[in-house]
């Protein structure tokens, strides 16, 4: 059991982050989120999103957001549902079913609605669990909404189904032999009960329908909440495969309130906060990224927008930076979460504070005055006196229709985060180089508004001293996020100074003596640039001063060298050394000449054996007469011959392996022949010597 | 000095004599054999002469001489009808041996050519 529950924390966590760090920033629904769903939900060439459900989803969003859906796509869309309607299919396909119907339309005439009506009262009937029971429901209250008559026959029945599935803090089981219980499912269950109770009219009882109402109020007590009012639900203890996370539960459990307060005759009681606060949450998460998500956000804000419970409105800026330069105003729209206009509104900004969490004094409570053609209420920033920086404004909504206060949901108090920009002045920038005793000082005046730069010279034993102010429109010092001095060697070594802020001025004093180590006993040209930044100052500086001539002495043995300024890493990539090959130089050969006569000196010989052998007396007497014994011993000399120009070859262009193969062909034939052609010439001799 | 070359003539002479008794057959292998042996030594002086660069041929060049002398050297002894030890052994069976002994030892020198 510990490890699902660490599974969760660990889920909740980051869905915890992820929802926190979209911010307390909340816009109602607009364009973007429209063109953000036709990304999204892109259409399959048929016409469906995927399944059943999905499509309906995309088409349900689709009609929420107006977005067009009356494209030639979904023609073959009605068509596919319609085979859907006729064919025997799960509760859950044909609730699908009917409800893309409804949106798209479609042509109602081919379709069966009795044979639907009463596949859904049977499957009412015995349906075992809750969502059986939500399908069919769901299901024959769309085909009502159609204008067809359905009877629900045991509404009492069906709703004591539904409610003996209960648990007592407000949550939900599935069916009866299941243990768990979640609130994704109450959100279900409240939805179903919605159903019968709009089914069946004025049969049910109003008693049964008040304890749901405690039951909702149960549920509400498990409401979760984030600092700035935003409120959602989340599940602990669920199995991990049941586990659905904050967005589908609080979108369930909206769907399943405003469902039923929307039959319930009597008001529920759930405060105007809790609403405002799904909303936000809703808001919060901005453009989804899954079509499940926008599916859920979208439907949930849907149901929000209209319900009889208390509709909720959104305060908005469309712009958090403002300048004092340019005189902006201060502009808040209010709407509903659609961004739709809200009923007549009083906007009184109550408060202003500073990040440490201190009221601005000066400012006392204005109302913002009201622009009509642009529905944006605004309010002047110049004659309040506000100074440049990060402020939390406090915001309160009222609604000026006193009987309208109750319908609508505005909340207590809405914080934003705002800036307030504005150019910042540089006074008295000097600089200066004094002698270590400060007899003297040659004092330059800085105008960073002007291009000039200064050069100034200075030996190890003199300092720099480098002052300015800086004051902020209204008039008061001003205290930047950056201010650095930096001085930069021709080597490229660099040093960074941050100035002393004293009253109101900045001081930065360097004394060379000191800083001779550090400065790695480099004597030459510095630059001197200075950099001033912050979130609100308009003008940031960054930007050379001049150069000063530092005279150092010289570095001893053991000084530390500069460090190793870093290459350009892109030089490696550039061309290299060229390498000159050193190629072993070629044996002296003999001149071609002298080869070739040594050559023909070989062939010499072997005329001079041809010579004595006719000189001898060689003769071919022994050579064979007969026909066979001849072509035998031709075939011989042939054989003996065939080899060796078979290895003269060899030495011209073959390889050993080649050889070997044609040697041991041409080695069997001589053997066979030779053997013949000897034994023959011995037979011979051997009958010449007998004879 | 008369008597020294006289007696070195005579020697000749003799020498001569008795082998022009020899068989032709043999007569024909020494022939071979003095050819070989001469080819060998035309390539020894071109050797010194220019440098064993490419030794391997210079010895390919110079063994396959050596070689073939050799083994016509066995060739004589075994087909001579004078010697008692090869008796038996028929003078076209030794051919065959030097003829094929010839051609595995001009294979190996064609390798080792290069």
């Amino acid at each position: 059991m510990a490890k699902p529950l660490v599974l969760h924390l660990l889920l909740l966590l980051i869905c915890g982050s992820a929802l926190l760090s979209s911010g307390s920033v909340i816009h109602p629904i607009s364009d973007a989120h429209r063109s953000a769903a036709t990304e999204l939900f892109v259409p399959a060439a048929d016409g469906s999103f995927g399944s059943l459900e999905e499509t309906y989803e995309a088409l349900r969003t689709f009609q929420i957001l107006g977005v067009d859906r009356s494209s030639a796509k979904f023609e073959g869309t009605c068509k596919t549902v319609s085979e859907k309607l006729s064919s025997p299919t799960t509760t859950k396909d044909l609730y699908h079913a009917l409800k893309i119907t409804a949106i798209l339309g479609c042509r109602t005439e081919s379709i069966e609605f009795d044979g639907i009506t009463s596949r859904l009262q049977t499957a009412v009937k015995d349906a075992s669990s809750l969502l059986e029971l939500y399908y069919s429901l769901g299901g024959l209250l769309t085909v009502k909404e159609q204008g067809k008559d359905v009877i629900l026959s045991d509404a009492d029945g069906t709703f004591q189904a539904i409610k003996a599935l209960s648990q007592s803090d407000g949550r939900w089981r599935y069916d009866k032999d299941s243990t768990g219980s979640s609130a994704f499912a109450a959100g279900i269950a409240l939805e179903a009960l919605a159903s019968v109770v709009s089914l069946a009219g004025s049969d049910i009882d109003q008693s049964k329908i008040a304890v749901v109402r405690k039951d909702i109020t149960k549920l509400f007590d498990r409401i979760k909440r984030y600092d700035d009012g935003t409120l959602y639900f989340d599940e602990k203890n669920v199995d991990p495969d049941q586990y659905k996370g904050p967005l589908a539960t609080s979108a369930s459990i909206t769907s399943g309130v405003t469902a039923f307060a929307a039959v319930s005759s009597e008001k529920l009681n759930i405060g105007g906060e809790k609403i405002l606060g799904l909303a936000k949450f809703f808001l919060s998460i901005g453009i989804p990224g899954t079509a499940k998500d926008f599916f859920y956000q979208i439907n949930s804000l849907a149901s929000l927008e209209n319900n009889r419970i208390s509709i909720p409105l959104v305060l908005s800026l469309p712009a958090t930076v403002l300048s004092l330069t340019a005189k902006d105003q201060l502009k808040v729209e209010v709407t509903t979460v659609f961004g739709s206009h809200a009923p007549s509104l009083a906007v009184s900004l109550l408060k202003v504070l500073t990040p440490d969490s201190k009221e601005v004094t000066s400012f006392e409570k204005k109302e913002l005055e009201y622009d009509p053609e642009n529905r944006i209420h605004f309010l002047d920033l110049s004659p309040l006196k506000i100074d440049v920086g990060k402020y939390s404004l406090i915001f309160k909504v009222s609604v000026n229709d006193p009987e309208g206060a109750d319908l609508y949901a505005t909340g207590d108090q809405i914080i934003v985060t705002a800036f307030l920009t504005g150019f910042i002045k540089v006074d008295k920038a000097e600089i200066a180089v004094s002698d270590s005793d400060a007899a003297s000082e040659s004092v330059q005046k800085l105008d960073l508004s002007k291009d000039s730069l200064i050069s100034l010279s200075a030996n190890h034993l003199q300092k720099l001293r480098l002052s300015l102010q800086l004051t902020t429109p209204l008039g008061h010092s001003f205290k930047p996020h950056q201010m650095v001095v930096k001085l930069r060697h021709e080597s490229k070594v660099e040093h960074l100074f941050v100035p002393e802020t004293s009253s109101r001025q900045y001081k930065l004093v360097l004394n060379f003596l000191g800083l001779v180590e550090k400065f790695y006993y480099l004597s030459g040209r510095y630059e001197i640039e200075l950099a001033v930044g912050d979130a609100v100052m308009e003008n940031s500086i960054l930007r050379s001063i001049g150069s000063i001539e530092l005279d150092l002495p010289e570095a001893p043995e053991k000084a530390a060298k500069p460090p190793a300024q870093p290459v350009d890493p892109l030089s490696r990539f550039g061309p290299k050394e060229e390498i000159s090959h050193i190629f072993r130089a070629p044996e002296k050969r003999p001149p071609q000449e002298l080869s070739l006569g040594f050559m023909g000196l070989t062939i010499l010989p072997l005329l001079a054996f041809l010579i004595g052998l006719l000189r001898i007396g060689v003769n071919f007497k022994g050579f064979p007469t007969s026909a066979v014994p001849a072509t035998f011993a031709i075939l011989f000399h042939g054989g003996i011959g065939a080899v060796l120009l078979l290895y003269v070859l060899f030495w011209l262009k073959l390889d050993l392996f080649t050889t070997l193969k044609a040697l041991g062909f041409l080695g069997v034939f001589l053997l066979f022949v030779g053997h013949r052609t000897l034994s023959y010439l011995a037979s011979t001799s051997a009958k010449q010597k007998t004879a | 000095m008369a008597k020294g070359t006289n007696d070195a003539q005579l020697l000749v002479q003799s020498l001569r004599k008795a082998y022009a008794a020899t068989p032709t057959s043999l007569k024909i292998i020494d022939l071979y054999v003095v050819y070989a042996v001469a080819t060998a030594l035309i390539q020894v002086a071109y050797m010194a002469m220019v440098g064993s660069f490419p030794f391997n041929s210079f010895l390919s060049g110079v063994l396959s001489c050596v070689g073939t002398a050799v083994l016509a050297v066995c060739l004589r002894i075994q087909v001579n009808k004078d010697n008692k030890e090869f008796k038996d052994l028929p003078p076209e069976r030794a051919f065959a041996d030097f003829v094929l002994c010839n051609l595995v030892l001009h294979l190996v020198i064609m390798n080792f050519l290069g």
